[in-house]
């Protein structure tokens, strides 16, 4: 059954469309990674499903019901939760009010205060103490389950892994099969693409608001990923780019291949010399030689790499 | 390196400037305005004057508030703590031998002092604090004067230094003084805002922090404008006192002159130089139409001032100007030919 | 002994002081915005407890009973129907807006009322005073309202801990968009925010017509005095501002007690010194 149903969906900062044309569904029970470099409209999606930000055009439809102009407050008791990029949690608030305040609009179902203490333990000795005092990755914790405790349908999870330490980042991403298990749908962003590949059902990657891939993560070759991350194919075929034409489905593999045969890790290579020729602006250029450089490795460990240092610095 | 150079190139020759063929012709009618109101008091009777120096006492306070609200983001409830100290101060210096029409501009001088030091300390308030602790320190000015006995304390003083002059040259000279120091406002508040200051109080307007990263220096650039506003608001106070010639420190210092200057720039515009001339000609014609209304006038008033800050918040020259781009005093820089990415300019080298 | 009556006097002035600001502090905490017609709105609540005991013959309390859930009701509207949308419209609106505001309702008051002084008959209370010596007496009426006070705010900061709202209601303030991805209602919220600021100035307003006379337009003055307490206190804390009505209540009577005409600015100058000093205030928040 489809839970979330998003059709040509648009999102602007001010003038700047962040994104455009957007189809997205996501099954229930199913875990959807939205993958994409920095700028690419990832967050911006997110707080577009979870109300905090508006939808300049299309529609957002929940378990049928079309949400698109519902309040974000509304959308949590409908069932839907986010954990913001950042945390975001409420520093003059203990752990426990932080939760608390989780279940102010709280629908019937598994978590609770307790079972969230369950699943991180420290938590229980540490209720008390305010949230500002916490470490990062334990911030991250109490975000998480704030966002829990209203037990949602659809949980948002933007960025889960940022700005934390590698072996907190894992620690956080052992939990949360623990947390889908209970029927949750998830939709999560990240930028550490070999997390996502790892837990996702489903991937769609996003470039300059636009879906340029789609697909399982058993089916889509690094080479796809890594092209569709940094929008080589983009910026070979701007005519292809208007209205997500752009886009490529992995189960078909016709739309998937390249008739320019950037495959060729060469071709690609060549290709960000025309970069100054080229008048559309262009963040990830500077990244465009990288996957072709990066040979060894995991798959999109070379991207995620990258966009660390962006993210951090 | 070519590229930027070519670019550059091509950047020289859009002609790029201020003031279009339109503004030319409302500086030369701008200038004829002045011209006329300064030959006013040869041709009209004295009481048409008297009034008039009321409307620019107001227009000059009106513009200086704008100023600060509409350029620095400082929303103030306490500018008449100025108005209070330059009518004092018309009074000390006069007391001391000034001339009392110097002494207005003089009185710019000492607000100006005075201001510095207090805003450290208002500064220190930010947002709708500010607002509510300039107030309270205007109070802390007035009760200071209370204390003065030299200067009346709480029961004012007249000014004497002035009833030697013939009745009517004192009106036409009071009327001068007072077209000089609105002139000069609007004139000063036009320069501060073309020079780089005013650029840096744009970006301040627009986006503080982007403006802060640009290197801006955000408090300076504040407190200049504050320091301005108080030897604007410093003068029109001596105007005050030079055409009422007597002081009472409740009136001098009191909130009402705030109000007024709040309902003018929230009826002109805020951030519209043109506002405050716009907001003191509608806030003057209601104050004649509805002056024997008491009270209900000034609920007139606050009303409009709500209606306006909420469902006008660009004044009626804002509206005006989005409508049809008309400027008086030509601050945004504009661009001669149109010139976007589907019409290239042709490199003329 | 003078000195210890003007000290005790000064504490109780306190009790009224933070009553006058605790609506402040938060209306401040959850919108960032204050409310200029804040003390008058505490004038229209005095006006109206002395019409309601005028025209039912109910005393003064129970006038005030009848008139608090009024005015508390008034500013629910008042959020949702104008501020609310000044909000949206930026910085400047709302502070504009209420001023405005406040010239209307002194105004309104003037018209309605006239510009005579008036007072709240509470009949022998008035005077009634707990002996403690020959110099030293403490008002009846002094002590329930500085009684009052710390009930309010003891009530208020027990409602912000343990309930939900006022769980929610300290969550937007520290982060409004993060409240709303919790499922706060911000609009209901203000609403709530501004009700309970409206209570308690009412209530404020009509424990200081018991005491003294009031007339039109006293209101900006109490505005005033209500910032100082938040601002000497430290913003954000409701016990620092009750401390900082008590600092503020201990200048001016004190001040008084060497020259009566010091009052008013002794209390200015004690906050102007904590802005210049101690600008975080003598109970900056987060100390609980």
């Amino acid at each position: 059954m489809t839970l979330l149903e998003i059709s040509d969906l648009y999102a602007y900062h001010g003038q700047l469309a962040a994104i455009s044309a957007l189809d997205l569904t996501v099954e229930e029970g199913q875990t959807l990674a939205v993958i994409g470099a920095n700028g690419a409209g990832k967050s911006t999606l997110l707080r577009t499903i979870a109300g905090v930000m508006p939808a300049g055009a299309g529609s957002i439809r929940f378990d049928g019901r079309d949400i698109t102009r519902l309040p974000a407050h509304h959308r949590v008791a409908a069932g839907i939760a986010l954990v913001p990029e950042g945390r975001r949690l409420f520093p003059s608030l203990s752990v426990e009010e932080n939760l608390l305040v989780g279940g102010y609009r709280r629908r019937p179902g598994p978590w609770n205060v307790d079972r969230v203490m369950e699943l991180f333990p420290w938590m229980a000795q540490r209720r008390r103490q305010s949230a500002a005092g916490l470490s990062g990755g334990e911030q991250q914790a109490v975000a998480i389950g704030r966002a829990l405790i209203s037990n949602p349908r659809l949980l948002l999870l933007d960025e889960v892994s940022l700005g934390l330490a590698p072996v907190v980042v894992r620690r956080i991403y052992q939990v949360l099969p623990e947390i889908l298990r209970a029927g949750t749908t998830a939709l999560l962003v990240e930028q550490d693409v070999a997390q996502a590949l790892r837990v996702a059902d489903h991937v769609h990657c996003l470039l300059e608001g636009r879906t340029v891939l789609r697909g399982r993560p058993g089916e889509l070759a690094r080479e796809q990923i890594e092209r569709a991350y940094f929008g080589v194919d983009a910026r070979r075929q701007p005519a292809a780019a208007p209205g997500g034409s752009g886009s490529a489905d992995a189960s078909d593999p016709a739309g998937a291949g390249d008739p320019a045969g950037a495959s060729d890790p060469a071709g690609a290579g060549d290709e960000s010399g025309a970069i100054p020729r080229q008048a559309g602006p262009n963040p990830a250029g500077s990244g465009a030689s990288e996957p072709s450089a990066s040979e060894p490795g995991p798959a999109g460990a070379g991207p995620a790499g990258k966009a660390d240092e962006e993210v951090t610095g | 390196m070519a590229i930027g150079d070519a670019l550059l190139a091509r950047a020289r020759d859009i002609p790029v400037r201020r003031a279009g063929r339109s503004t030319r012709w409302t500086t030369v009618g701008l200038g004829l305005v002045v011209v006329v109101l300064a030959y006013l008091p040869y041709v009209a009777y004295t009481t048409v004057t008297d009034r008039l120096v009321d409307f620019l006492m107001l227009l000059t306070m009106a513009t200086m508030w704008n100023l600060l609200a509409g350029y620095a983001g400082l929303v103030s409830v306490g500018q008449q703590a100025y108005v209070g100290l330059g009518a004092y101060a018309v009074l000390q210096l006069s007391d001391w031998g000034v001339q009392p029409y110097l002494g207005v501009l003089l009185a710019a001088a000492v607000c100006t002092v005075i201001a510095l030091p207090t805003s450290l300390l208002a500064f220190r308030l930010r947002g709708d604090y500010f607002a509510v602790g300039t107030w309270v320190i205007a109070e802390v000015y007035r009760l200071l004067i209370v204390r003065d006995g030299d200067l009346g304390g709480g029961s004012g003083r007249s000014l004497t230094t002035l009833s030697g002059l013939d009745h009517t040259l004192r009106e036409a000279l009071t009327y001068w003084v007072a077209l000089a120091v609105a002139v000069l406002a609007l004139l000063g508040c036009y320069l501060l805002l073309r020079s780089r200051l005013g650029l840096a109080l744009t970006s301040v307007r627009d986006n503080e922090t982007a403006a802060r990263s640009a290197g801006v220096d955000v408090r300076r650039a504040k407190r200049v404008v504050y320091l301005v506003s108080a030897a604007g608001c410093g003068s029109a106070g001596g105007v005050l006192l030079v055409s009422s010639l007597n002081v009472h420190p409740d009136t001098a210092f009191s909130v009402q002159w705030s109000a007024y200057m709040i309902f003018i720039a929230v009826i002109g515009g805020i951030g519209y130089l043109e506002g405050a001339i716009v907001g003191s000609i509608v806030f003057f014609a209601v104050q004649e139409i509805f002056a024997n209304y008491g009270s209900w006038y000034l609920i007139l008033l606050g009303a409009l001032a709500v209606i306006g800050a909420v469902w006008l918040p660009r004044g009626l020259w804002g509206e005006l100007r989005a409508r049809t781009g008309a400027q008086l005093f030509p601050l945004r820089y504009r661009v001669d030919t149109p010139v976007t990415a589907a019409t290239p300019v042709p490199v003329e080298r | 002994m003078a000195w210890v009556n003007a000290v005790v006097q000064g504490i109780l002035l306190g009790g009224l002081y933070a009553l006058f600001a605790c609506g402040l502090s938060i209306v401040f905490g959850v919108m960032r915005i204050v409310n200029l017609a804040h003390g008058d709105f505490a004038v229209l609540a005095a006006f109206l407890a002395y019409s309601v005991a005028d025209a039912t013959g109910l005393g003064p309390f129970w006038a005030g009973v009848i008139v608090i859930p009024v005015l508390a009701a008034v500013g629910y509207l008042l959020q949702r129907v104008l501020l609310q949308r000044s909000l949206g419209v930026g910085p400047l609106a709302t502070l504009l807006a209420t001023f405005g505001l406040s010239v209307i309702i002194q105004n309104v008051l003037l018209q309605t009322y006239s510009a005579d002084a008036r007072a709240l008959d509470i009949g022998r209370l008035a005077s009634a005073s707990l002996r403690i010596s020959g110099q030293l007496s403490i008002s009846y009426l002094a002590l329930i309202t500085f009684v009052l006070a710390v009930v309010v705010l003891v009530g208020l900061q027990l409602y912000l801990s343990r309930t939900r709202t006022g769980r929610m209601l300290r969550a937007s303030s520290d982060d409004p968009e993060a409240a709303r991805l919790v499922g706060a209602d911000s609009r209901h919220l203000y609403g709530i925010a501004t009700s309970i600021a409206f209570a308690t100035v009412a209530l404020a307003g009509v424990m200081f017509a018991m005491r003294s006379s009031f007339d039109p337009s006293i209101g900006p003055t109490r505005l005033i005095f209500a910032f100082e307490a938040v601002v000497i206190g430290g913003l954000g804390s409701l016990w620092g501002t009750l401390v900082g009505g008590m600092v503020l209540g201990l200048a001016q009577t004190v001040a008084g007690q060497f020259d009566p005409a010091l009052t008013l600015l002794a209390g200015h100058v004690i906050f102007l010194a904590v802005l210049a000093f101690r600008p975080q205030g003598l109970i900056p928040a987060r100390s609980t």
